[in-house]
């Protein structure tokens, strides 16, 4: 099976196994983060296909948790967390099944060199450990404060300012093989 | 890869803008999605782990259906406690079943068996070494070699305070409290000298051991490392040494690092640096440099500290940025005050710089009660003080670019007060003929008197005010006698006794800072000889009669305002002084939004110390006192110090954060040593008030409540007259937040846990001061324009203002911009400063005072300011 197959028939699967009245509570919450789960989905996927995908999965696992789960108590920081490692878990899993075409995976024109390098840092964040991948993209992608990540992980703020530091070291060596390669400076791209 | 262009690539892809209309389809195809499916009947349904493990024998003999198939897997991937059931099935199974020669026959499994197999022992390896508990390490990390004061072990909610030879664990949290300082040895002999209010936890990973300062100060000699780096991290900096001695300063605005010995690479932001001994470097520009030797003044081995900075040249640097012009830095007319001068204010020659110098002089009175009544006794039988600028601001274009006012006491009697100010322009002494000439045809009221000859002049009761012009100095004085031994001095060429007492050098040391306006009263002599003599009717609290100078200056550096006050102490601060702490680190406004409208925080003493001192400040006054409190604590079973005062911390905030209306949302934080003390406390109270209920009825609820991992508590009073309310507190780590509701302090939860607190809004962080602090001992925070501006404006919208009112309402919005006032507790002194004024109620605004002038001001001159004809006097 195919990594998209995969995701779709998952979706197929969580959507037929959803069978709990949708509460008020998770309305509410998907029409005030909704975008934010797509946006942070998007900065690491790339592409808006994955984002959608990470968006339905968040949800549909929240709605999953049903009415007798205790209440958020930082919603939006849950949110984010789980876009990120959702997305992760995409990038991830694409790796391993390195047969999916990239046509078939996003339905986005291609986007060029500097969507190739966006690729290669998802690949090189995808390859971390993943706390350390989830910590990366909190600070850098998403732009919180080391003791914000400390308090949505659980973890010493100090703790997330050494793994903060090392992983980019880190990150930079992994991509620094493919700037010499193309020697090409990044310009994002809009959807 | 270039950290420029690895930056440039995280920084687009973070501010990427992505089309909004993508969002919203994407978000209306995903909720059709999910809206149109949970109406589907299912009869199983997956909720809880429990569900998902009764599917494990199904997934294990592979007949789940494929949906479910993928459903199972996707859990098991989030969810570690159904992962572990798994495999707990899954060998449990295999006891049951023998599989070896399914294993035999199939070469791929038995391949995938030895790799995982040794997938695991490279995990297990990697897990007991990074844990320290592989064979010689240990989970151990540190013991606490020596303690002076108290130190405490904070896990999650508990506090617990532990002896020395404590040891400390693998991340394990500690904290030294107020006043305390610790010794921490770790297992490579690197010693960790934590000052007060350090907040430290040692971790060994790979490269090395790693010492994370969350918060207050550290000096670590560091040992020779064997292999790896000794690491220090905070929160915006990391350093790595290999063995050597150095400080760092970690707090609110960031983290100064200063090098005793040796060599400390230093890694902040996308900037590395190597200090070597000597140097120091910060995280954060608003963080300046401070002599090493006050930097590490407060550890025990201070004095071997600078022992070894002597030996390195370059140790102490000036500050560099001299204010521009208008700042003074020496008088030459401080030579010719008066020998007894107690009270000192220097004011420069602007427009109406006398009506400044009258203002601000009964500004500083207004501040000090003390200083009020000396004067109101000074002024007894002689010509007030406002009366005598207002004759004299006439003539200041004449003069130099500084006037000085000094009075003087001479054992219980006060002096009268001298004017001197050098002439710039001649004609003077004929403009002030003229104006006694037109001053003495109103026989009663003669205000000046020019003096030709001070010699000639007999002294007698009533003067008015005498001036006498010597070359280019004026002196003014409505005291013969003190005119006379002024202009001896100046004769002499200066060299009074003055000049040898600690208050003259008080002064000196201002105008070495820079001084534009300055005030100096040597309250040492005003105000604990007054009080004294009041035959201890009113008696000073304990620890004020220690107080020595204050001195208030006011400065603009490159168009920045500076106001600040300093009050000195003849020894270390005790009593009443002291409550207020040295500057640490304040970790309760972490719980305090950026939208804060006035936010007021404090490090103190030792609660239990100060109730003390109040208990005794009671008792001094009140005989029954004891006997009351007694009664009270036997009614309560609350020993108020050991119950209610003890198990506080060192530090409070009082925010008001969040709607105004209908009524003002409030936070009070207090850090808490041990809540469960506090906790049973409360609950005493609470039983004891319902025991003792009043007539009216009224009795309290304590009501307890669990929300996720967080527990809340309600007490709720209810009268019979119907009126009720509630105060909702809860314990969060080493704090007791208490508000008006739930939701509030949740959302001073959720502000913490965010990081979307005061301390790092752009708008607090604009209004922090340049100066050598990394922390303050009390700050007063105020932004009430998102407030007050819409209430304003419905006011004015409302259409029954008068204009006058509109115009006052236009001067609050106009100066309701945020400011803070902030202060800094020494050993023997207190500074309290501000570069942004208190609602535009500042020196430098009152000299724009109308049209667009502060609030305040307006509200109060506003109808004199409107009738600029009409007499003031």
């Amino acid at each position: 099976m195919t990594e998209d197959n995969r995701r779709r028939t998952l979706r197929t699967a969580l959507a037929e196994d959803a069978a709990i009245a949708i509460p008020d509570e998770l309305e509410r919450s998907f029409r005030d983060h909704h975008g934010l789960v797509f946006r942070t989905a998007y900065r690491i996927t790339g592409n808006v296909a994955d984002a959608e995908d990470v968006l339905q999965t968040v949800f549909l696992r929240l709605l999953r948790r049903g009415r007798e789960a205790d209440t958020l108590e930082n919603e939006e920081g849950y949110l984010r967390r789980a876009a990120v490692n959702t997305a992760l878990d995409i990038v991830r899993a694409r790796q391993a099944n390195r047969e999916v075409e990239l046509e078939e995976l996003s339905t986005d024109p291609p986007q060029g060199d500097a969507m190739e390098l966006r690729q290669a840092l998802a690949r090189a964040l995808a390859q971390l450990e993943p706390r350390r991948a989830e910590i990366f993209a909190l600070r850098f992608l998403e732009g919180l404060g080391n003791r914000e990540i400390a308090r949505l992980l659980g973890i010493s703020q100090v703790l997330v300012a050494v793994l903060v530091h090392r992983t980019r070291q880190q990150l930079r060596k992994d991509l620094r093989g493919y700037m010499r390669s193309s020697e090409l400076p990044y310009r994002g791209d809009k959807p | 890869m270039k950290k420029e262009k690895f930056d440039q690539m995280l920084s687009e892809i973070r501010n990427e803008q992505i089309d909004e209309k993508v969002i919203v389809q994407a978000g209306e195809r995903v909720w059709n999605s999910i809206a149109g499916v949970s109406s589907t009947e299912v009869s199983s349904v997956l909720r809880t782990c429990s569900d998902f493990q009764a599917l494990i024998p199904g997934y294990l003999t592979k007949t789940l259906v494929p949906s479910r198939l993928l459903l199972f897997e996707d859990h098991m991937h989030a969810c570690v406690a159904c992962r572990r059931a798994v495999e707990r099935a899954r060998k449990s199974e295999s006891q049951v079943v023998l599989r070896l020669e399914n294993y035999r026959r199939d070469s791929r499994i038995w391949q995938w068996a030895w790799g995982a197999m040794g997938v695991a022992v490279v995990a297990l390896v990697t897990f007991l070494i990074d844990q320290g508990l592989f064979p010689g390490q240990h989970p151990i990390r540190a013991a606490v070699q020596s303690v002076d004061g108290s130190i405490y072990s904070v896990d999650g909610g508990s506090v617990e305070l532990i002896p020395a030879g404590y040891q400390i664990r693998n991340g394990q949290e500690i904290r030294t409290a107020k006043g305390s300082t610790a010794v921490v040895r770790l297992l490579d002999g690197s010693l960790v000298e934590m000052g007060e209010r350090a907040d430290v936890e040692v971790s060994r990973g790979w490269k090395g051991t790693t010492i994370h300062l969350d918060g207050g100060q550290v000096i670590v000699q560091a040992a020779k490392q064997r292999s790896g780096h000794l690491y220090l991290a905070t929160d915006d900096c990391l350093m790595s040494v290999k063995g050597t001695i150095f400080s760092v300063n970690h707090g609110i605005k960031g983290s100064r690092v200063s090098v005793i010995e040796g060599v400390v690479r230093m890694d902040y932001g996308e900037r590395t640096a190597e200090l070597h001994a000597g140097d120091q470097a910060s995280s954060n520009s608003s963080v300046s440099k401070v002599p090493i030797q006050d930097e590490i003044a407060w550890s025990r081995n201070a004095a071997k500290y600078m022992a070894l900075l002597g030996d390195f040249a370059v140790l102490q640097k000036q500050l560099a940025a001299i204010p521009g012009p208008g700042l003074r830095y020496s008088s030459d007319l401080l030579p010719y005050v008066p020998d007894q001068t107690v009270i000192y204010a220097a004011i420069p020659n602007l427009t109406n710089t006398l009506t400044e110098a009258q203002r601000l002089f009964q500004d500083r009175l207004q501040q000090s009660p003390a200083l009020r009544n000396w004067w109101q006794q000074q002024q007894r039988g002689g010509a007030k003080l406002e009366d005598l600028l207002n004759e004299v601001k006439t003539f200041s274009s004449y003069l130099g670019d500084e006037i000085v006012l000094a009075a003087g006491k001479n054992g219980q009697t006060d002096t009268a007060p001298v004017i001197l100010a050098r002439v710039r322009q001649p004609g003077l002494q004929e403009f002030l003929q003229t104006e006694a000439a037109r001053l003495s045809s109103n026989p009663a009221r003669a205000g000046l008197e020019m003096v030709r000859d001070p010699r000639a002049v007999k002294p007698m009761p009533g003067h008015p005010l005498l001036v006498y012009v010597d070359n280019d100095l004026m002196i003014a004085s409505p005291n013969v006698s003190e005119m006379q031994r002024v202009v001896m001095r100046v004769r002499e060429g200066g060299g009074s006794s003055f000049s040898t007492t600690p208050f003259h050098q008080q002064i000196v040391n201002a105008y070495q800072e820079g001084v534009e306006w300055l005030f100096c009263a040597d309250l040492e002599q005003i105000v604990v000889q007054n009080v004294h003599t009041d035959s201890g009717s009113n008696r000073l609290p304990p620890g004020v009669g220690d107080v020595r100078y204050l001195t208030m200056e006011h400065r603009d550096l490159s168009g920045v305002p500076e106001s600040q006050a300093v009050l000195n102490f003849a020894s270390e601060r005790q009593g009443v002084a002291s409550w207020l702490a040295a500057p640490a680190s304040m970790g309760s406004l972490e719980f305090v939004s950026p939208d804060a409208s006035i936010v007021t925080a404090a490090v103190i003493k030792n609660p239990r110390s100060i109730m003390e001192e109040v208990f005794q400040i009671i008792g001094s006054s009140d005989s029954n006192f004891e006997e009351d409190l007694a009664r009270f604590e036997s009614k309560t079973g609350v020993n108020v110090l050991s119950d209610l005062a003890a198990p506080l911390g060192g530090e409070v905030t009082l925010a008001f954060d969040g709607p105004v209306l209908p009524t003002p949302r409030w936070k009070l934080i207090f850090e808490v040593y041990d809540p469960a003390t506090l906790q049973s406390t409360i609950e005493k109270l609470v039983d004891s008030f319902n025991r003792e209920r009043n007539a009216s009825g009224e009795s309290l609820q304590l009501t307890k409540r669990q929300a996720g991992s967080q527990t809340y508590f309600a007490i709720r009073s209810s009268s019979a007259k119907g009126l009720n309310s509630e105060v909702d507190y809860a314990f969060v780590d080493s704090y007791f937040i208490a508000a008006p509701d739930v939701a509030t302090i949740s959302q001073a939860i959720q502000s913490r846990q965010a990081g979307y607190s005061l301390t790092h809004a752009t708008t607090f962080r604009s209004l922090l001061p340049k100066d050598g602090y990394t922390n303050f001992s009390a700050i007063f925070y105020h932004n009430i324009g998102p407030v007050v501006g819409p209430i304003a404006e419905q006011l004015k919208s409302s259409g029954a203002l008068t204009p006058q009112q509109r115009q006052s309402i236009d001067a609050l919005i106009a100066n309701s911009a945020p400011g803070l006032i902030y202060a800094y507790g020494q050993p023997d002194r207190i500074v309290v400063a501000s570069n942004s004024g208190f609602m535009g109620f500042d020196l430098g605004t009152l000299l724009t005072m109308g049209h667009n002038g502060p609030f305040f001001p307006q509200m109060l001159l506003g109808g004199a300011l409107n009738h600029p004809g009409t007499p003031t006097q």
